[in-house]
């Protein structure tokens, strides 16, 4: 397991929407160059991790840190030029907007200092090369096919030139084919050096690529550790598919 | 290939605003009075409307209360010219900064979307117009007036020029706007905010800058338009039908386009024109319904039957 230094730490971290607590004194980290599995059933507030994390939505209480700095309380795009990327639930993808383009974008908005120090060309065609997209970089964005649309979601991630990069079900609707093509993808990405935290409801997915895995329950941490081990744990099992399988173990 | 399959680069699309801007100087060696007058009007109203077109079209911010802009540069122009004698040339730049800045007060309403923010932006021209009528300073030179008489010693060929002029710098503006950062931002906020953020759009910074140049053409054309008219009151230049004139000119052209407010406002000028001249009795009865028919059966405007829906960072 990896003993590199936290990159993210979240220190009590709360949410919550009116009477709904969404995300209860969340304390979790996520580790230079890792992996990092996120999990939990419906509802454990693993979206609203995400949505903390890269600004869009604002902690009730509690402390989000990227290497060293505080980031709670930041906009979405200084988040972003921060270090954090994310992919989105559903496919988010710029229609009207050729794959190319929905790149550069990310490409021509990312920090300046980035800007300065590499060609905004250079890093689109990379992002594109990366997650094999360059064959159909000036289709329409809406015209390419599902696993292409999530794979440019990624390539407009990676086009920040993040940090840290967080994908939010991004195996969801694709064929095990498919899916173990953009895993592929996920882990070249973190073999270069990138961290990821993977949230994904395709326990198969989270198992294959993960370092660490951290379950998610009603907005608390519920279990932390090896992948495989955690997968096995009573809480885990009781949380996922009730007490009586759990008890069988 | 269809026609305007693909677009030209900027250059090349500075060379057609400047060949279509020859033309038109051109034109009152052919035109009579009225006629010269009348496109004096059309200049204006395709200015206003692609003014708008950058924070409605563009940034897909539907502002419905755009004549504010257009009364509180034509008001500024008049007060300066009025009140502190400042010649004509100087109220112009003056009229747009002041249109621009008063813009800056509407930066709150950025935070609604939609159905929401146009009500708002509605209510806060209500609002103002409100405080000018009543505002006896700046409603008239004298308390007793409701208006600003300004004088009468340009011709129409003059304004005429001037309009053209105007209208020239405004739409290369616009190109150079549009062909930029910001261009590319407002395309993106417009398809999808959360997403454009995401990826490092500072989405409040880029809606500022479209909404204030969207406010800057108002109050420009709003000086020039006081000395055109001679007379100038609250109820001709911060009207509502102004507003709507910018909205149906760009819906009726291609929302979101460069070329559709000027097609948008040369076509519905024509038919209103043509209609008044012809069917006086049911001139705006006319008007309408070919609004609502285009609307109706071609949501894309009319640039949508020779060019594909508007698409790309730098369409």
């Amino acid at each position: 397991m990896s003993t590199a230094p936290a990159l993210l730490v979240l220190s009590g971290v709360s949410k919550s929407f009116g009477g709904v607590q969404a995300v209860a004194a969340l304390d979790m980290e996520v580790r230079q160059g890792e992996v990092l599995g996120l999990i939990g059933p419906n509802g454990a507030g693993k979206t609203t991790v995400f949505n903390l994390v890269s600004g869009i939505q604002q902690p009730t209480s509690g402390s989000i840190r990227l290497a060293g700095a505080e980031i709670a309380g930041l906009r979405p795009d200084q988040v972003c030029r921060r270090g954090i990327a994310r992919t989105f639930q559903t496919a988010s993808f710029l229609p009207g907007m050729s794959v190319r383009e929905n790149v550069e974008l990310a490409a021509a908005f990312r920090d300046p200092a980035k800007i300065r120090a590499r060609r905004t060309r250079d890093v689109v065609a990379d992002a594109l090369a990366k997650t094999e997209l360059t064959d159909v970089a000036d289709q329409p964005a809406e015209l390419v096919n599902v696993s292409q649309q999530k794979r440019l979601e990624i390539a407009r991630a990676i086009a920040t030139e993040p940090l840290l990069l967080m994908t939010d079900e991004i195996v969801a609707g694709l064929n095990p084919s498919e899916t173990d093509d953009l895993l592929r993808i996920l882990v070249g990405l973190n073999r270069e050096g990138m961290t990821l935290v993977f949230v994904e409801h395709d326990v198969r997915a989270v198992l294959s690529v993960s370092q660490r895995l951290i379950v998610l329950a009603q907005g608390k941490l519920l279990a932390e550790g090896d992948p495989r081990t955690v997968a096995r744990s009573p809480d885990v099992i009781r949380v996922y598919l009730g007490s009586r399988y759990a008890g069988n173990q | 290939m269809r026609l305007f399959d693909r677009p030209p680069g900027l250059s090349g699309q500075f060379a057609w605003l400047l060949a279509a801007g020859v033309g038109l100087a051109l034109l009152p060696l052919a035109l009579d009075p009225y006629w010269t007058r009348f496109a004096v009007f059309v200049f204006i109203n395709i200015g206003l409307a692609s003014a708008w077109n950058v924070i409605g079209g563009f940034a897909g911010y539907p502002s419905f209360g755009h004549s504010v802009f257009f009364g509180l540069g034509a008001y500024t122009g008049a007060i300066l010219t009025v009140r502190y004698g400042l010649p004509f040339w100087t109220t112009l730049p003056l009229a747009g900064l002041a249109a621009g800045i008063f813009s800056l007060l509407f930066m709150p309403l950025f935070k609604q979307r939609g159905f929401y923010f146009a009500l708002s932006t509605l209510a806060a021209a209500l609002a103002v117009e409100a405080v000018v009528r009543s505002w006896t300073w700046v409603r008239g030179y004298k308390t007793s007036d409701h208006g600003w008489n300004l004088p009468n010693d340009m011709s129409v060929i003059f304004f005429y020029y001037l309009g053209l002029a105007l209208l020239l710098a405004c739409l290369a503006s616009i190109l150079l706007l549009i062909a930029s950062r910001v261009g590319m931002a407002l395309r993106a906020i417009h398809r999808d905010e959360t997403v454009a953020a995401s990826v490092g759009v500072d989405c409040a910074r880029y809606k500022t800058i479209a909404f204030a140049f969207s406010a800057v053409w108002p109050g420009v054309f709003g000086a020039m338009y006081g000395p055109f008219l001679v007379y100038i009151s609250a109820e001709t230049v911060f009207d509502m039908k102004i507003t709507l004139n910018m909205i149906v000119y760009s819906v009726f052209g291609g929302v979101g386009t460069f070329l559709g407010p000027i097609v948008g406002g040369v076509l519905l000028s024509a038919i209103d024109q043509i209609a008044w001249a012809h069917f006086l009795d049911y001139h705006s009865m006319i008007y309408g319904v070919v609004i609502v028919l285009i609307i109706t059966f071609s949501p894309g405007g009319v640039l949508s039957w020779v060019r594909k829906p508007s698409g790309g960072l730098r369409s």
